[in-house]
């Protein structure tokens, strides 16, 4: 049996160092990394993320080149000679399942760092909360008010003006502002997000800070950040929900805590 | 039960066209089966990517052919949004369930189990039948969900409730996700039956001298995955009734009390959404080792076979495999990091599911090593078991990324997991069933495929799911969402307008050049040059039979006696640069015992 | 033998074999060496046992499934019980002893009491047949109290975990009828008998099971 094999060693070789060029140039180019950074936790994830590229970098251009090499190195000519017999090597093998091991391991602790202080942290009691509803293909954003409580909601009570069934009943209630797509939240201030939804689930997802969340119709999800960049950014919607799940736009506005204010304020008198 | 199949005499009874074609017992014939089957829902599936990525690339572009061709599916010749979705959640599923699980260890396991480990035919023919024909049922109820008023199921293949539980959520999840219910159903029935068909013939059917130990990778992958099948499956078949019931009987497992869905107030009460991932996933993961452990198990043998060398670390291959198996029971909460599950269980998938990573970059050490100093054939099954170490080893290292939870936050659910599985799971599975199919072809049909063409339809294809896969994760990175209809809406997913176009064009070659295997393997059933019977210099069973292609019992004799290993390539001992399984060389004073 | 192999398999040993270059006797793979006798390649066990046996895991699977569903949902709150009718303990009394009778008939056929066989067999089914009539009796008066499959989420696990149970009791049932019948035919004897193993096995199967789960239902 006869291959012909040069032609195919070559172009796994080529193939390689035009793929690793291209994606190189394009990286310089266009830069199409992460969105800019707005939180404080993002720029750990970022880290994390660069760290990790940089190691997986590594590991991918090494069996990479190994194995372009190998294909472009070991043609045999299919006349029955043979090759090296290597059956096995207990100690490299060792190596190597124990290197990626502690590598990997290496990361995820550091990772479990940074996951604990987003997750496992309470956050202080002075954070500013907000309570986003999902709803096809809408998000309903409501501020507790003066009281810093959130009134009561049913969702019978739901109608067009009344988006989220408050229940005006009830004192908290009364100055809860309610509104549709914008959330804004203080600059350099802690901020918690209480998600839920009235229909399926959908994903709150802020891109620029390093923040996604289900929304899950039941129950309540949490995700606290302190955003750290003053500016509009994009709110979208991370778990398919239906057939506006695109476009399910929202806006985050940070803006320092006095002119939040009193667009909470004006707010207030419209609702 | 060895000795009574080792000498046995092939049953005769008389073959009509229905009993040797469509009814067949005889596993070569149910692995056609279901090989030609998967490659018809590959072309299906291939054309919904076509129709997403067309739509990815030119939203709102009004093209009148789309209605043409689509129907009510693109009215004004623009695809709807509800039909997108839908398309995409047939494409998975087909893709998943279908072309990779069907089509892979369907085809391999019932072709080869047999030839491989030296017997007649399966542990039960009559059950092996029944399970592609129930897999047939399955197909059909599927297909006619495309042919339903609302249209097929559009809530992804992961089904979450409660939308694929509502109606009035998205149009398919009306009667469409009923029937894709039904067809998951049947499909898991016909599953069960298959895997139960594979571990039996595997533990109890092995010719004598055929130790676990020296089954080729082949078989050994597709047995572990046969395991995972049968613990897994029935786990997604409780998900799947109790969603048919909230669905239909307005029970409340997965509903929870309060929904006020398309002006409407329901009247569910109490369940969890949570519940159903859970379950999903819990099935999920495996899954996709279902998918992936056959393929690996032909990469690692078509490489030892065209390097003429012995699979570097035999044991540890079918060591990792076998971790591989295990993990991925303990691994299913990495895909709901940030689905509201407790952050701490979170951790604990951490841990577990980049440990999976370990047994896995085995395996890419050891194809390495077997690589190293060998003496390569490049035959088309070649170039794709090396295409596939290729592309799995940037869909695993990108996997690193992803479970770790802190950078999921940002990845989930985003195009970087799009390109994740496409590359891990999709491309390199479809890579282990060309390399199947280009290796096993002489034994399949009696005759070669077109070497020319095939290595084309590599290239072409390696090169192109480089192109369409790999430019994602850019797209991802940045934070891109997937299941999005039209990146229209926001700026930043708007810049990616000319790398989305750049993939579709991607995506329509690469899917044209699958004609070219078309061709090859149509035209090489019937034009193709006859083949020897051991074309490829090979080690294992299957290559010792009669006839280059082996007609039912598969061996006119007795059945081969086992002496040796599997792989055993270029042996210092051996005359030539293989010795078979069956080679009695230094043993030639044993007898057979019967 | 085995010791006259072992040596062969010694002498016939490759010699040159480079040191750390084996696997083992240098044969590739493992567990080799002995390639005589077939007890060591295949399971001592039937395949239609190892079948059953495999079955089996698959529908326990499914069923730890269901019940660990059932554990995590019955936390949301909104959960409802409600007692079992009397009726089912009676109808789990006649399955419990329907599997006694089965292993009784299997008992009696292996010492040759054709006799005997038949008749624990008849009441085996007799038994089969009081539990499917509790059973229908059972959900028919749970339904007369106003207990529905969707009325709580209780009651919908209830019916389906009883429900798919019954199913698998029907696919028992077919195969003990299967088998009765054959046992009037007169098919089984002391030599023969893998059909009514196999039924047995399975309807110990669908007892144990079906005792797991009235428990379960009962306590959880
Ligand atoms: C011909 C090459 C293929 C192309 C161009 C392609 C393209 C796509 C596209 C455009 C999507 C939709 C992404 C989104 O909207 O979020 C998708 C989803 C998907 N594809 Fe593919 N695909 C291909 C092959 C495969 C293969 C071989 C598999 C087998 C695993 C596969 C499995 C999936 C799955 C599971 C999804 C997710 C569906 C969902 O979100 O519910 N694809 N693919
Ligand atoms: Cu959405
Ligand atoms: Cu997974």
């Amino acid at each position: 049996m006869k291959t012909s094999g040069r032609l195919d060693g070559l172009l796994f070789v080529l193939f390689f160092i035009i793929g690793l060029i291209a994606c190189i140039w394009y990286l310089i180019r266009h830069d199409p990394g992460f969105l800019p950074l707005a939180s404080e936790h993002g720029g750990f994830i970022d880290n994390l993320f660069v760290v990790t590229l940089i190691i997986t970098g590594i590991v991918f251009i090494l069996t990479h080149v190994l194995l372009v090499f190998f294909t472009f190195r070991y043609k045999g000519n299919g006349n029955g000679e043979k090759a090296f017999w290597y059956p096995d090597n207990k100690k490299l093998e060792i190596i190597w399942t124990i290197v990626p091991a502690v590598i990997i391991v290496a990361l995820i602790v550091w990772g479990q760092v940074g996951w604990a202080k987003i997750f496992h942290t309470n956050p202080p009691d002075d954070a500013f909360v907000v309570e986003i509803v999902g709803e096809q293909f809408a998000w309903n954003i409501r501020y507790p008010g003066e009281d810093g409580e959130f009134g009561r909601t049913n969702p019978e009570l739901i109608t067009r003006t009344n988006p989220i069934g408050l229940d005006r009943t009830d004192p908290a209630a009364e100055d809860d502002i309610v509104v549709l797509n914008e959330l804004r939240v203080p600059l350099d201030h802690p901020v918690l997000l209480k998600l839920r939804s009235k229909d399926v689930i959908h994903s709150v997802f802020l891109p620029n800070f390093r923040v996604k969340m289900d929304a899950v119709p039941g129950m309540t999800t949490t995700f606290s950040f302190k955003p750290t960049v003053e500016g509009e950014f994009d709110l979208l919607c991370a778990e398919l929900c239906g057939l506006g799940h695109y476009r399910m736009r929202g806006y985050v506005v940070v803006q320092p805590m006095e002119e939040l204010e009193v667009w909470l304020s004006e707010q207030r008198e419209m609702n | 039960m060895a000795s009574e199949h080792a000498v046995g005499t092939v049953e005769h009874h008389k073959e009509t066209f229905i009993s040797k074609y469509v009814f067949s017992y005889d596993h070569k014939m149910i692995g056609k089966q279901y090989m030609i089957t998967a490659l018809v829902w590959a072309l299906i599936g291939m054309a919904l990517s076509w129709i997403m990525r067309i739509q990815l690339a030119y939203p709102a572009e009004q093209m009148p052919w789309l209605e043409t061709v689509l129907g009510r599916y693109a009215e004004g010749g623009i695809l709807a949004p509800e039909y997108y979705l839908a398309m995409m959640t047939m494409h998975g599923t087909i893709m998943v369930f279908f072309v990779l699980t069907a089509g892979l260890i369907g085809t391999f396991g019932n072709f080869l189990i047999p030839l491989q480990i030296g017997a007649r035919d399966m542990a039960f023919p009559f059950i092996n039948m029944l399970s592609y024909w129930t897999f047939f049922l399955a197909s059909v109820i599927m297909l006619l969900s495309f042919f339903v008023e609302s249209g097929p199921a559009a809530a992804g293949w992961t089904v979450y409730p409660p939308l694929s539980a509502i109606a009035a959520a998205i149009p398919g999840s009306g009667a469409g996700q009923t029937l894709w219910l039904l067809s998951i159903g049947v499909f898991i029935v016909s599953s069960l039956f298959g895997s139960l068909n594979y571990i039996v013939t595997v533990l109890n059917m092995r010719t004598k001298g055929m130790t676990m130990g020296r089954m080729p990778l082949t078989v050994w992958a597709i047995f572990i995955a046969a395991i995972l099948g049968l613990l897994a499956f029935p786990v997604l078949l409780s998900g799947a009734i109790m969603l048919l019931l909230d669905k239909n009987l307005a029970t409340s497992f997965f509903i929870p009390a309060g929904l006020y869905i398309g002006g409407e107030l329901l009247s569910y009460e109490g369940g969890s959404p949570i519940l159903w991932q859970h379950i999903f996933w819990f099935f999920g993961h495996p899954e996709v080792y279902i998918v992936a452990l056959p393929a690996l198990g032909i990469c690692s043998e078509v490489i030892a076979t065209y390097a003429r060398k012995p699979l570097f670390g035999y044991k540890a291959m079918v060591a990792s495999l076998l971790a591989i198996a295990f993990l991925s029971f303990i691994v299913w909460g990495h895909h709901m990091f940030v689905s509201g599950m407790n952050p701490f269980l979170g951790s604990v998938f951490v841990l577990t599911t980049i440990l999976i990573a370990v047994p896995s970059a085995v395996k890419v050490f050891n194809w390495l090593a077997t690589l190293w100093r060998g003496k390569l054939h490049f035959t088309p099954a070649m170039l794709f078991a090396i295409g596939l170490v290729s592309l799995f080893i940037t869909g695993g290292l990108t996997g690193i990324f992803l479970g770790n939870a802190p950078i999921d936050i940002q990845l989930h659910d985003t195009y970087f997991v799009v390109a994740h599985f496409h590359f891990v799971m999709g491309a390199a599975a479809l890579f282990g069933i060309f390399a199947g199919i280009y290796h096993w072809f002489p034994k399949m049909y009696g005759r070669m495929m077109n070497n020319t063409m095939g290595k084309l339809h590599f290239w072409l294809t390696f090169i192109g799911i480089y192109l369409i896969f790999f430019p994602m994760h850019f797209m991802g990175t940045t934070g891109v969402p997937r299941r999005y209809y039209a990146f229209t809406e926001f700026e930043y997913t708007m810049q990616y307008g000319g790398m989305n176009e750049f993939i579709t064009i991607a995506a329509l070659i690469t899917g044209a050049a699958q004609i070219i295997f078309l061709i090859n393997f149509f035209g090489s059933m019937y034009l193709g040059k006859k083949a020897e019977r051991n074309p490829w210099n090979a080690t294992s069973l299957e290559w010792t039979t009669d006839d280059p292609m082996p007609g039912h019992g598969n061996w006119k004799g007795e059945i081969p006696m086992v002496y040796r290993g599997p792989h055993q390539f270029s042996t210092p001992e051996g005359k030539e640069d293989y010795v078979m399984q069956s080679d009695n060389t230094g043993f030639e004073g044993l007898e057979r015992e019967n | 033998m085995t010791t006259a192999v072992k040596e062969k398999d010694k002498k016939t040993r490759i010699p040159g074999m480079p040191p750390g270059h084996g696997n083992g006797d240098g044969l590739g793979g493992w567990g080799g060496g002995m390639p005589h006798g077939n007890s060591n390649y295949s399971l001592p066990i039937h395949p239609a046992k190892l079948g059953l046996w495999l079955f089996i895991a698959a529908s326990m699977m499914l069923f730890a499934a269901f019940t660990s569903a059932y554990i995590v949902r019955s936390g949301a709150g909104d959960w409802i019980r409600f007692g079992l009718p009397t009726v089912m303990w009676i109808g789990t009394g006649a399955l419990i002893l329907s599997s006694v009778t089965i292993q009784y008939a299997l008992r009696a056929v292996k010492t040759g009491k054709e006799d005997v066989f038949r008749k624990a067999l008849l009441l085996t089914g007799l038994l089969a047949a009081g539990f499917i009539a509790g059973q229908f009796t059972g959900w028919n008066s749970l339904r007369a109290s106003g207990v529905y499959l969707e009325t709580n989420a209780s009651s919908s696990f209830f019916y389906m975990i009883t429900v798919t149970h019954f199913v698998h009791l029907i696919g028992g049932a077919i195969a003990l009828i299967f088998v009765t019948i054959k046992a009037m035919r007169g098919r089984y004897n002391k030599n023969n008998f893998l059909g009514l193993e196999l039924c047995a096995t399975y309807w110990h199967f669908l007892d144990a099971l079906w005792v797991y789960l009235f428990v379960f239902l009962l306590v959880v």
